[in-house]
């Protein structure tokens, strides 16, 4: 007994299942939102006007009356600009690739979880296969295809993403159907899209919730993995991995705030997707430990 | 056992046909690769003559077949720029992406593995905050920003290690050590939680009754049960250390695949691009297969259930 009590974990998530409550995630997310949404009001500059008069300049330079407070890039374009202007972009990638994996990933989740039989198992094979997709490479082999754009990476992150939603909302129908509401519901002579919509999808959309907060991040670093290699939204549109591209040039010679700022930026908004996803995974749903 | 392999093995097939059929249509359904191939102030006649060059004027079910064929003999084209077969050029290219990846590999297992046993063992000790703390940084970290970053500091500013390839040993530590600060985190992570779940069992219970020294409970009974996740995780992990690879090997101009690829679109040589999209997927899917494998030779469960 004393022994098991030892190692009852007090800090661990299952022992205090409502801890307090991140506002600086929170704060983040609703900064993101806020620059993502009105970059204009936000950012003190225009992020596309070149001032060749301010070149390189290192943070809280001044120059002809405007004061650069994350510097400026090769360009003399102000860092903290093109940094809120570059959270539309990671906004706008996020949200729309968010949603619709969410939705095409529980629709075929439910559907896979209620029929079974060839449904599930052309869904999970389907899934299996393409979680197995190696995103980056496939999307450099998209741009390939086509032109750099916006939705290029929201066409792969969907397809990559759809897949954690139908496994795991699959899952989860799997037991509910067995419960007593489903089939009493099923006796009643409910339609089986009534069954699905009604009462299968509020008891999983929980887990799609929490799902959907953690993925904002993962997508956002993915964003900004490809405009790295610029395969992203084309220059001189400032998203932040495109930024980061920017800033090597500057790095041999040590201008490392074009480097180090828009990085910050990035693990700021994928840590509080982190953060939030983890509370809301403990507030709605204790089961749901791990991805 | 058997059973289970050749289930598992035909799983493996059956997605390797689906990986490869994906991206079959997606050559065709996104543009027209002989307009692409043969450039933007191409000719009619010039376009045509690639189509058919490329057997892109046949029936789309002829070309998959053939497409198909192909993949099974192993041969993935040529490239258009080198003009040599592509499966050449990926075989040279190879050993360089996975010397940086099983050192990745490595280091995770070695630093995250052991610091989730210590910090599960000691909850909400000093060291458990604080990996805790740095875990959640590492996984919101971008690894081509972290290799950025390494080299700010390590070659530019203290000279310490070179930013480039070629150096030997020397050169694998940075793009080795930006690439897995996402993975340490994660093995951390789960070693710790899968770890905090065993030893809260009856089982363990049991084994203090018995007596066992500490250590032994630890390293024999409760990571063995561990195992299945942190296994698990691994295979996830794999397509991702492959994904952030292309990035991390671009910014220390690394000579592995993932530079290979990105120059493919630079010189828009696409049968190179398809067949190394191809490649990582087939890599990708069949450690999946090993890891299903040695699930079942982890827990016995799992392979009489199947």
């Amino acid at each position: 007994m004393f022994q098991r009590l030892r190692f009852l974990p007090k800090g661990d998530p299952l022992a205090s299942p409502h801890r307090r409550v991140p506002w600086f995630s929170l704060g983040v997310f609703a900064m993101l939102f806020v620059c993502g949404l009105f970059p204009g009001l936000v950012a003190p500059m225009d992020p596309l006007k070149a001032n060749f008069l301010a070149l390189n300049a290192p943070p809280l330079t001044t120059a002809g009356g405007q004061l650069y407070l994350l510097g400026s890039d090769h360009l003399g374009r102000d860092v903290l600009s093109r940094i809120v202007h570059g959270s539309s972009i990671a906004l706008y990638v996020s949200l729309i690739a968010v949603l619709f994996s969410s939705v095409i990933g529980t629709t075929l989740g439910l559907l896979a979880g209620y029929y079974r039989g060839w449904v599930d198992q052309l869904v999970m094979r389907v899934a299996d296969t393409w979680i197995a997709l190696p995103t980056v490479s496939f999307a450099i082999f998209l741009t390939a295809m086509r032109e750099p754009g916006a939705t290029n990476i929201i066409i792969v992150m969907i397809l990559v993403f759809w897949t954690r939603y139908a496994r795991i909302v699959r899952g989860e129908v799997l037991s509910l159907r067995e419960r007593d509401f489903v089939k009493l519901a099923i006796t009643a002579g409910a339609s089986p899209l009534r069954i699905l919509f009604v009462h299968l999808l509020p008891n999983v959309i929980n887990s799609v919730i929490v799902l959907a907060t953690l993925l904002i991040g993962n997508v956002i670093l993915s964003e900004a993995t490809l405009s790295f290699l610029g395969l992203g939204v084309p220059a001189p549109h400032p998203a932040w991995g495109a930024m980061l591209a920017d800033g090597r040039n500057g790095l041999m010679s040590n201008r490392w705030w074009a480097t180090v700022f828009p990085g910050l930026a990035i693990i700021l908004v994928v840590g509080a997707s982190n953060v939030a996803g983890d509370w809301l995974r403990r507030r709605l749903d204790p089961n749901l430990r791990n991805l | 056992m058997g059973s289970f392999i050749l289930r598992r093995l035909a799983y493996a097939i059956l997605s390797l046909a689906l990986l490869s059929v994906t991206i079959f249509f997606f050559v065709r359904v996104t543009g027209d690769p002989a307009a692409l191939l043969a450039g933007a102030d191409a000719s009619a006649e010039q376009i045509e003559r690639l189509r058919q060059e490329f057997g892109l004027d046949r029936s789309i079910p002829v070309q998959l077949v053939s497409f198909l064929f192909d993949l099974v003999r192993g041969d993935l084209g040529r490239s258009l720029f080198y003009n040599i077969p592509v499966s050449e050029l990926i075989m040279a290219r190879l050993p360089a992406t996975l010397t940086i990846c099983a050192a990745t590999f490595a280091l995770s297992v070695a630093v995250g593995v052991p610091t989730g046993i210590w910090t599960a063992i000691n909850p909400d000790g000093w060291l458990d905050r604080a990996a805790r703390a740095i875990a959640m940084f590492g996984m919101a970290l971008p690894s081509f920003w972290a290799g950025l970053i390494l080299i700010l500091v390590f070659s530019v500013n203290l000279n310490w290690l070179p930013a480039g390839s070629g150096r030997g040993f020397s050169s694998v530590i940075l793009p080795a050590v930006a690439l897995s600060g996402y993975f340490i985190a994660s093995n951390f992570r789960i070693t710790r939680s899968a770890m905090l779940d065993v030893l809260n069992t009856e089982f363990i219970t049991l084994t203090r009754a018995k007596g066992l020294a500490e250590r032994r409970i630890i390293l024999m009974h409760a990571l063995r049960s561990s195992l299945i996740p942190i296994v698990t995780l691994s295979g996830i992990n794999l397509a991702l250390l492959i994904n952030s690879s292309v990035a991390v090997e671009t910014v220390f101009g690394w000579p592995g695949i993932g530079t290979l690829l990105f120059d493919s679109i630079a010189m828009r040589d696409f049968p190179m691009a398809q067949g190394i999209v191809v490649v990582i997927g087939v890599f990708i899917i069949l450690c999946n297969f090993v890891i299903d494998v040695l699930y079942a030779y982890i827990d016995p469960r799992i392979r009489l259930a199947a």
